[in-house]
């Protein structure tokens, strides 16, 4: 029973690691002209590949906003959306221990698009995206390279970096550190349709 | 007067020609083209970098190129057909160069390989303007568009103008000692750190006092601080203790927008965009005029590289030229006046000249204004000779001048009026070829012995001089030349008795006796230690320390001994000059070094001592086309070649090697490739290279590679040294340090292995041959025992009485059972002695005696004994111990009761592979005394010939002995 429970901890931390996602906030510096789009469903998974365990988890309910002519973006998820943890028990550690939703209830990246694109034009852009990155509370600046498809009004975005987990003071016990990731993947795909002002 | 018309002419004549050559530059290095777009496959240069090793790389319009005196190799970069234009160079503190390109990738690696940067967060997508590593090793990004990033902790950053970054445009970046990186950019200068993950950006613009707003170049100043190079404004400095922007002159810039700036201390050369380079001396205190155009570089000048022999590498129009930079400069004309041949030449302190050649004896002076800048003093002396031979400025402010032939002239520093001396007793010569002096004495050098006169011995221009000739102790009269040294010490060179010197009041010379085999002495100098230095005719240079001579030859890395002039210059080097060039001698170290061609000085065809040091120690000589100015500061003529292993590779093996590696002992075939870095004259480099623990001394070669083959293992390390000359004593050695494995069959551990196998399989031989000897020993002994104690138990005579009582009884019954009986009995013995020498018996011819002996027996215990005999027929065949069953039943007869009314039943039959004697246990009430020799003699006679043992089963009704049996 012990066992188990450390197993299922050491998973835990992992999957902390790995959430990180965005949270839709009324974006900043968006003129009364601005174009919006905004997206309800976005899709955020982590995976912390340690050499012992493979924790996976993704919510579906990740929030974002993109000011085209901005070029300004932010996301968001809320922590207590992650689902698809390896028991209830995991899930619990990753919640409670880790990322703490309690304190820290959602987790955002906002900033803007580093290159000079023009999102109204359909095509494929890749871009990266450079802004503050907030998880468990503590503000970390990225650079996060993004593949942006415009068809139609209708914008998918899509990316995966890797978030480490000491810049978030996300710290790991000494016992079970060697078998934790100390970097936990992350994967975001999200579609945006405009905002009917 | 007709000689002072014809000066007027001729002043006349200068003054037309100043006005027809207004522009007429005064002075240019001499640069050499390096590279055209044919070498670089048609890329214009864009930038130019040197790496550690010596090697120059070339960034272009379409790759990057290394360049190594020799040849331009091109870099090739994996994942790409074609190359994008290289747009920055940097070099970081491991030596690997770092290239920027104009599609915002970024590479790095070293002349064997590149790879691509490839942080997690992507690269620029615009142009990389220029890269650098503060001091903590950061990499610094600067780009046209995206402003500033930099790599930390694996992670990259960006700085762009939504963090405070004036402009996202950023041309170039500059590290300052604080720590804090400059960004000059469209709005002025940026400067960036971090602290933590928190980015700290300050900003200068005009309102700050920078005085142009569009920053292109930041260069660190080697005083402390920045030069700031601008698209309008020129440059300005950037003082640290004041904080604020300076400008070091007052003239407007007119020069066009600034790429580039050189500091070479006390000078700056300026990169323009129009203009080609602009030199900017920082010390005349004068700023009206600080500038000047450094003519034959270029209109469009990209950027500027000061190397480590001090040369200067120029980018102008996308092609690479090369020069010896500020150090070395050619004056053919000055001031409109075509120099030609120069007889003598003398500097003065604020760097003003005088001098003669074939059109008179002329003042220079740059810092006076347009014509007053050259003065002519004398008119020429005479057609086709050397004229003015000899100049001296003396402490009253006076020119002494003096001629070939034609005597002596003293001229007014300050009015330029001159008088030729008279000279009413003829005591001196007409021809003066050399001029020196200490306080009021002068001295003269001439072909008619030596002269002195004071400089208040006369008045106007009639002097008493004194004359010393062979009469007076001078070894000669024909003087060439004549230095008054720090201690008061005058010296002369003759022609035919070599160096004397004057010395309170008295002459001495110096030959061969005292070191020093030269006859005829040309030069003389005195160094900063000191040591006088003479130079001879024929035999090379002397450097006399107060009690020797010390020679320098060709030997010592001299190219010619026929020495015209020796000077002293500063940074402790005599210059040599002869008719292949000029050396360069080090007065303290004695190494040898030279001024190549490359640098424009050679067959400059000299006049005797026509070369002066000034007060800065910068040396000037007079050549058949004009006046070369050598200044050590600027150029690092002693430089030695950098020497570095470029590839080590091994026979057959793609592979590069690296340095401490181990090879196998059949990759013993290797070849080094090695350079010594001079781009003076690269061509000139000598080698020496020697394989420690292979060569016993080093190997001189041309070659750039040695190969090596067969070499038997061990440790190794190839050393290799390179020179501009045959004294290897200054080289700069490289090594490579390997080894190559002894094969497994002499390694250490095989031969251990083998030894132990040996050792343990000839200890288990001798143990086992000492066991079967034991063993055979053994054996023998237990036989011998065995068979005396068969013996002993057959002629046991309780036996015989036994038996004898039986025949006794039956002898009178049945006389012919007694006769069988007895011949039984005999035929018992009989088989005792024939079998006891014999190890086995079959079983059938056992059983044969078992019989005799059971009929022995059964005639006196009657049917109180039954022996029954099941035996499998098929093992009779089978081979028993002689007397084995015999022993048994004796035995059990003789631990039993056999009576009538216990009668005693043995049964004797086959078992499996076993003969089973079985008897019910009945034991006697005074048992026969037993020695167990018996069962014993039998267990080990077993033991012999069978790897099964003898069982026995003892049960409380049953006694049986299983014995194995033995098949032949």
């Amino acid at each position: 029973m012990i066992n188990t429970m450390k197993k299922s901890a050491y998973l835990f931390m992992f999957l902390t690691v790995l959430f990180h996602a965005l949270v839709t906030l009324a974006l900043a510096q968006t003129g009364p002209g601005n174009i919006l789009l905004s997206s309800a469903d976005g899709i955020i998974s982590i995976k912390s590949d340690a050499p012992l365990e493979l924790i996976e988890a993704s919510s579906n309910q990740m929030k974002g906003v993109i000011d085209i002519t901005g070029r300004s973006f932010s996301f968001s998820v809320n922590n207590r959306t992650f689902k698809g943890f390896n028991s209830k028990l995991q899930q619990e550690h990753f919640y409670e221990n880790y990322i703490e939703a309690g304190k820290y209830p959602q987790s955002t990246f906002k900033g803007k698009i580093i290159e000079q694109v023009d999102l109204s034009i359909d095509g494929n852009y890749q871009v990266r995206a450079k802004g503050l990155l907030n998880i468990h509370g503590i503000d970390q600046e990225r650079i996060i390279k993004a593949d942006i498809k415009v068809k139609g009004g209708l914008i998918t975005v899509t990316s995966s970096f890797t978030v480490p987990l000491t810049d978030h003071n996300i710290t790991i016990p000494k016992i079970v550190y060697q078998k934790i990731a100390e970097e936990v993947m992350v994967s975001v795909s999200a579609g945006f349709t405009k905002v009917n002002k | 007067m007709k000689t002072a018309s014809r000066i007027k002419e001729i002043l006349l004549l200068f003054l037309l020609i100043l006005l027809l050559f207004p522009g007429a530059k005064a002075q240019f290095p001499l640069f050499t083209s390096i590279a055209g777009k044919d070498q670089l496959k048609n890329g214009s240069v864009t930038r130019v970098l040197q790496d550690s090793r010596g090697f120059i790389w070339l960034g272009t319009s379409g790759g990057l190129f290394v360049y190594d005196g020799f040849d331009f190799r091109e870099l090739s970069f994996s994942d790409s057909l074609k190359t994008p234009g290289v747009t920055a160079l940097a070099l970081d503190k491991s030596g690997q160069v770092w290239v920027g390109f104009s599609n915002g990738k970024i590479a790095h690696g070293h002349e064997n390989g590149f790879s691509f940067f490839a942080p997690e967060e992507g690269l620029p997508a615009v142009a990389v303007t220029s890269l650098m590593f503060d001091n903590d090793s950061t990499l610094w990004i600067s780009t046209y568009g995206e402003g500033v990033y930099y790599y930390r902790n694996n992670r990259l950053f960006n700085i762009n103008a939504d963090d405070g970054l004036g402009d996202n445009y950023v041309y170039t970046l500059s590290g300052n000692a604080d720590g804090t990186i400059w960004a000059g950019n469209d709005a002025g200068i940026s400067i960036c750190s971090h602290k933590g993950n928190r980015k700290v950006i300050r900003h200068f613009s005009t309102m700050d006092g920078l005085p142009d707003i569009i920053v292109q170049k930041i260069v660190p100043a080697v005083s402390g601080g920045f030069w700031i190079g601008m698209q309008e404004k020129g440059i300005c400095y950037y003082n640290p203790v004041s904080n604020a922007f300076e400008l070091p002159f007052s003239q407007n810039w007119d020069f066009g927008p600034v790429n580039d700036i050189l500091d070479f201390g006390d000078l700056l050369w300026i990169a323009t965009e129009g203009n080609g380079i602009v030199e900017l001396s920082l010390k005349k205190v004068d700023k009206e005029s600080g500038f000047s155009l450094v003519d034959g570089s270029g209109k469009r000048i990209e950027c500027l590289l000061h190397d480590l022999e001090g040369n200067v590498w120029i980018v102008s129009h996308g092609l690479l030229s090369w020069s010896s930079g500020p150090g070395i400069r050619h004056y053919k004309n000055i001031a409109g006046l075509n120099l030609g041949n120069i007889h003598a030449l003398h500097a003065e302190q604020d760097g003003s000249l005088y001098f003669g050649n074939d059109q008179g004896f002329f003042y220079f002076n740059s810092n006076e204004a347009g014509n007053r800048k050259l003065k002519q003093l004398l008119p020429p002396q005479s057609r086709g000779g050397p004229g003015i031979t000899s100049i001296y400025h003396d402490p009253a402010d006076n020119i002494w001048v003096g001629t070939f032939g034609n005597g002596l002239y003293r001229i007014d520093k300050q009015t330029g009026v001159s008088k030729k001396i008279n000279d009413p007793l003829g005591r001196l010569n007409n021809n003066i070829l050399g001029i020196s002096g200490k306080g009021e004495e002068i001295w003269f050098a001439t072909l008619g012995g030596a002269a002195r006169c004071s400089i208040r011995s006369g008045s106007d221009n009639l002097f008493d001089f004194d004359n010393f000739s062979t009469t007076e102790g001078l070894g000669n009269n024909f003087i060439y030349t004549v230095l008054a040294d720090k201690e008061g010490r005058i010296w002369f060179g003759t022609d035919g008795k070599g160096p004397a010197v004057y010395k309170e009041g008295r002459f001495a010379g110096f030959g061969a006796e005292q070191g020093m085999p030269a006859r005829v002495i040309y030069s003389i100098t005195e160094d900063s230690d000191d040591n006088i230095w003479l130079g001879s005719a024929n035999e090379g240079i002397f450097r006399y320390n107060g009690s020797e001579f010390t020679r320098f030859d060709l030997s010592s890395g001299l190219r010619n001994l026929k020495i015209t002039s020796l000077i002293s210059g500063n940074r402790n080097q005599v210059v040599v000059v002869h008719n292949d060039g000029v050396d360069l001698v080090n007065s303290r170290t004695g190494q040898v070094s030279y001024l190549g061609i490359e640098a424009g000085i050679s067959a400059i065809n000299a006049d005797l001592n026509a070369a002066v040091a000034d007060s800065s120690g910068s040396v000037w000589f007079g050549t058949h086309d004009g006046i070369i100015h050598y200044s050590p500061d600027y150029l690092n003529a002693m430089a030695m070649p950098v020497t570095s292993v470029r590839r080590v590779s091994v026979y057959l093996s793609e592979e590069e090697a690296s340095p401490g590696d181990v090879f196998a002992y059949n990759q013993n075939h290797l070849s080094f490739e090695y350079i010594g870095i001079w781009y003076n004259k690269p061509a000139k480099v000598t080698y020496r290279v020697r394989l420690d623990g292979h060569d016993p001394d080093w190997v001189s070669t041309g070659d750039r590679k040695a190969t090596y083959s067969n070499l038997p293992p061990g440790k190794y390390t190839f050393r290799v040294q390179s020179s501009v000359n045959d004294d290897f004593t200054y080289a700069m050695e490289a090594s490579f340090d390997f080894s190559i494995r002894s094969p497994f069959y002499s390694r250490w551990w095989f031969i251990l292995a083998v030894v132990i196998i040996l050792a343990a399989s000839a200890f288990l031989i001798i143990r086992s041959r000492l066991n079967r000897v034991r063993r055979e020993q053994q054996l023998l002994k237990e036989k011998a025992e065995s068979q005396f104690q068969l013996l002993r138990s057959q002629v046991n005579p309780h036996f015989l009485f036994n038996n004898f009582s039986t025949l006794m009884a039956i002898i009178e019954e049945d006389k012919d059972l007694a006769i069988e009986y007895v011949g039984k009995l005999s035929a018992f013995f009989r088989y005792i002695l024939e079998y006891r020498d014999k190890e086995l018996i079959p079983l059938s011819e056992e059983m044969e005696i078992v019989e005799n002996y059971i009929f022995l027996q059964k005639k006196r215990y009657g049917d109180n004994l039954a022996v029954h005999k099941e035996i499998n027929p098929a093992h009779l065949s089978s081979l028993i111990p002689p007397l084995t069953l015999q022993l048994l039943l004796e035995n059990a007869v003789k631990h039993n009761i056999v009576s009538s009314t216990r009668p005693l039943v043995i049964r004797v039959f086959s078992e499996f592979d076993f003969l089973v004697i079985e008897n019910a246990i009945q034991p006697r009430k005074t048992p026969e005394t037993s020695t167990g020799m018996g069962l014993q003699n039998i267990k080990s006679r077993y033991r012999i010939f069978t790897a099964k043992e003898i069982v026995i089963e003892q049960t409380d009704n049953y006694y049986k002995v299983f014995l194995p049996l033995i098949f032949p």
